[in-house]
C-alpha cells in the first residue's frame, strides 16, 4: 500500500519526478565520464611515462682512446670504449627485485660507424634501444632474417641509403630491412647507426676480438627496466643493486644512462584525477540539494493529504516510509539512468572520435558504475529523510486545515 | 467491555485555546460536558465557528485538549502516546469530512482500502469487503475510478465507505452534507443513517443546520464553544 502510494504521488508529479531523475542523472553520468576520462587519460600517460623514465642501460666506462693496437675499432658506447663481459650477467640483473626486465646490448664501433646489437622485441629493448613503432620505413619484422639491418634515419640521410640496398660494412654485406628513428623517442641507447641482431654484432666482434680481447658471448650494455611503481628512492635503489652485480661480474665500477623524469610526472596524475573526484562530489552535492528542496515542496503540497492518511490511521513511521520511498526511487532511478547514460558516452565518443589520442580508450569501471548506483541511492534517501520526518511529524488537525 | 449503562465517549470540563503570535487567543471549545452512548446518532449543531470542528477533532483525536479529559470507552485520551491514539483512530474511529477529503492519486477501491492499513485481513478477503460495501452504497462499478471523476454524492459515498470498512466504533462526521445539493445531501444522510442502524456504529454528525438533528436520536446545541439550548444557539 505505500509502495503504490508512493509510485502514485511519483507519477503525479511527473515534471516535477522527470527534473529530480534527470538531476540525479545527470551527476551520476557527469561523475562517470569525468573520473573515467581522468582514469583512463592517466593509463595513457602512465604508459608514455613508462616508456620514457622506467628504465636505464648499464655499461663500464674506460677510455676515450681506443684500447685496441692499431685504429679505431672495438665495443664503443656514449663516446668511450668500454671493457665487454658476459651476457650470463643479464640474468643475474633480470633475477634482481624491482627489475621488470634485462637485455643484452653489445655496441660495437669501427672507424666512424656504430653498429648495435640486440635481442629485438624484447620489453628492455624496446624501451631502451629501438622497437617497431620507431620504424619510419621498411618491414621490422624482417630483422630476423640473415644480414639484416635497421638503419638510423639519420644515418641513412646522410649515406643516402634505403630499404632493400645493401651495404658493405664491418667486413660483410648486409640488406637494409628498415630505417629508424630512436633518438626521437629518448633512447638511452637508440644512438647507433646501424642495429642488428646481436649474435650478428658478437661474430663482428669476435672477427675483430684480437686487437682487444673480445671473448665469445661478451656484450659491453645492459639494458634494464625496471617496475613502473615506486618513487624515485626506490628507483635509487635497484639502480644501486645493478650496478653493484655489473661490477662485481664486470670487476669495474658501472655507470648508468637513462630516464627518471616520469617518477615526478607521476605524482601529477593523481591530481587531474582528485580533481575530477572533488567536481563531480560538489556536483552531486548540489544535485541532493535540488533533490531536497523538490522532495519538501512536493511534501509542502500535499500537507491536508497526509492529514487524512493521519486521520486514516497511518502512523508517522508509515508516512515517513512513503515519502522517503518516493525519494529513494527517485533517486534510484536517477542512478540507473545516469549509469546508464555515462556508460553509453565513454563508449561513444571514442567511437565518434571526440578524442585526439588515438590510445584512449574510456573503460568504465565497475567501481563507478557501483559508486554511481550507491550514491544515488544515499542522495534519494538523504533527500527525503528531511522532508519525510517534517510530514511525519504534521499535527493531522493542523494538516486538515491547509488547503 | 461495553456497558450500556457506561458511555462510549464522555467529555469532562474540555476546554481547547488556540494560542496565536502576536494576536489574541481563540477559545474554541470552553466546558464542554457530554456522554454519548453506543449506538447513538448525535447532531452536533452549531453555526460556523461555534466549535464543533474541534469538538469532533479532539473526540477523534486529531488533537489534544487544552484542558478537560475525553475518554472513549473509558480511556482518557490525553493520557495514551500518539502510538496508541494512531491505533485507536485506526480501528476504533472512522472520519466523514465536508469536502470528502479522498486522495486524488487513488482509485475508489484504494481510497476505501488506505483505511485498512496494517489490517489483519487476508487480500481476498480484504478485497471482498471493500467491493461488498462498495455495492451497498451503489459504488461497485466505480471501484476503479479516480476521485475526480465522481459526482459530489459519490465521492461522499466513497467517503462514507472508507469510514465504515473497518468496523469502527463511532463515525465522525463534519458537515457531511454541507457540499451538496439538498436532495443528494438528503439522500446521502439517509443512506449513513441506514448503514448505521445496519452495522449498529455510534454516529456523531456536526451540522449547521437543523435538518440533521430531526432524524438524530439526540441533539446538542453549541455557541462560542459551550453547549447551549436550541433557542440560545438561534435554531
Amino acid at each position: 500500500m505505500i509502495a503504490r502510494n508512493a509510485l502514485r504521488e511519483i507519477n503525479r508529479r511527473k515534471l516535477r519526478s522527470i527534473a529530480s531523475i534527470f538531476g540525479y542523472a545527470l551527476g551520476v553520468a557527469f561523475l562517470i565520464i569525468i573520473v573515467t576520462f581522468a582514469q583512463s587519460y592517466n593509463l595513457v600517460a602512465e604508459g608514455a611515462l613508462n616508456r620514457i623514465g622506467t628504465h636505464f642501460v648499464v655499461y663500464i666506462p674506460a677510455s676515450k682512446t681506443c684500447p685496441c693496437q692499431f685504429g679505431e675499432v672495438g665495443p664503443y658506447f656514449k663516446d668511450t670504449y668500454t671493457p665487454t663481459f658476459n651476457l650470463s650477467i643479464v640474468e643475474e640483473v633480470k633475477a634482481l627485485q624491482g627489475v621488470t626486465d634485462a637485455s643484452p646490448c653489445l655496441m660495437f664501433r669501427l672507424d666512424d660507424i656504430t653498429i648495435c646489437g640486440v635481442n629485438f622485441g624484447t620489453l628492455a629493448t624496446e624501451t631502451n634501444v629501438v622497437s617497431s613503432s620507431m620504424l619510419v620505413k621498411g618491414n621490422f619484422s624482417k630483422i630476423y632474417d640473415s644480414d639484416t639491418i635497421l638503419v638510423d634515419s639519420v644515418f641513412a640521410k646522410v649515406t643516402g641509403l634505403d630499404v632493400d640496398d645493401t651495404v658493405y660494412a664491418f667486413n660483410r654485406n648486409f640488406t637494409v630491412v628498415g630505417i629508424v628513428n630512436p633518438s626521437l623517442y629518448s633512447r638511452p641507447a637508440g644512438i647507433a647507426d646501424i642495429y642488428a641482431r646481436l649474435p650478428i654484432v658478437q661474430e663482428i666482434a669476435e672477427f675483430y676480438g684480437d686487437l682487444y680481447n673480445f671473448r665469445v658471448e661478451d656484450i659491453n650494455v645492459v639494458l634494464v627496466e625496471i617496475s613502473s611503481e615506486g618513487d624515485s628512492s626506490q628507483i635509487n635503489d635497484v639502480e644501486q643493486a645493478v650496478l653493484r652485480a655489473v661490477e662485481f661480474y664486470g670487476g669495474q665500477a658501472g655507470s648508468i644512462v637513462g630516464y627518471q623524469c616520469s617518477v615526478a610526472a607521476r605524482k601529477i596524475i593523481p591530481i587531474t584525477q582528485e580533481g575530477a573526484w572533488i567536481i563531480s562530489t560538489a556536483l552531486l552535492f548540489f544535485v541532493i540539494l535540488f533533490a531536497l528542496k523538490s522532495q519538501f515542496a512536493a511534501v509542502s503540497e500535499r500537507t491536508k493529504e497526509i492529514g487524512i492518511l493521519k486521520a486514516l490511521g497511518w502512523s508517522d513511521s508509515d508516512v515517513t516510509k512513503q515519502v522517503l520511498l518516493e525519494s529513494l526511487i527517485l533517486g534510484t532511478s536517477g542512478g540507473i539512468v545516469g549509469v546508464t547514460s555515462g556508460y553509453l558516452i565513454a563508449f561513444l565518443i571514442p567511437q565518434l572520435g571526440l578524442v585526439s589520442n588515438q590510445n584512449l580508450v574510456l573503460a568504465v569501471s565497475p567501481f563507478l558504475v557501483l559508486l554511481g548506483i550507491l550514491f544515488s541511492i544515499f542522495g534519494g534517501t538523504l533527500a527525503g529523510m528531511v522532508p519525510a520526518l517534517r510530514a511525519a511529524r504534521l499535527l493531522p488537525a493542523e494538516a486538515l486545515k491547509r488547503f | 467491555m461495553k456497558n450500556k449503562n457506561n458511555p462510549l465517549i464522555e467529555t469532562k470540563d474540555l476546554q481547547k485555546v488556540y494560542f496565536r503570535k502576536n494576536a489574541a487567543s481563540i477559545k474554541a471549545l470552553d466546558g464542554i460536558n457530554l456522554k454519548v452512548f453506543d449506538g447513538e446518532f448525535l447532531a452536533i449543531i452549531g453555526r460556523s465557528g461555534s466549535g464543533k470542528t474541534t469538538l469532533l477533532n479532539l473526540i477523534g483525536t486529531l488533537e489534544r485538549p487544552t484542558s478537560g479529559e475525553v475518554k472513549l470507552e473509558g480511556k482518557i485520551l490525553s493520557n495514551l502516546s500518539n502510538q496508541e491514539l494512531v491505533i485507536l483512530r485506526r480501528e476504533k474511529i472512522g472520519f466523514i469530512f465536508q469536502t470528502f477529503n479522498l486522495l486524488p492519486t487513488l482509485t475508489v477501491f484504494e481510497n476505501v482500502e488506505s483505511a485498512l492499513i496494517h489490517s489483519r485481513m487476508s487480500k481476498d478477503r480484504m478485497q471482498s469487503k471493500i467491493l461488498t460495501l462498495l455495492d451497498t452504497l451503489a459504488l461497485s462499478e466505480m471501484s476503479n475510478r479516480f476521485p475526480l471523476e465522481l459526482s459530489v454524492g459519490q465521492q461522499q459515498k466513497v467517503a462514507i465507505a472508507r469510514a465504515l470498512i473497518k468496523d469502527p466504533a463511532l463515525i465522525l462526521a463534519d458537515e457531511p452534507t454541507g457540499e451538496m445539493d439538498p436532495i443528494t445531501g438528503r439522500e446521502t444522510l439517509e443512506k449513513l443513517i441506514e448503514l448505521k442502524r445496519k452495522l449498529k456504529i455510534t454516529l456523531i454528525v456536526a451540522s449547521h443546520g437543523s435538518s440533521v438533528h430531526s432524524e438524530a436520536s439526540r441533539a446538542l446545541f453549541i455557541k462560542n464553544g459551550k453547549i447551549v439550548s436550541k433557542s440560545d444557539a438561534g435554531y
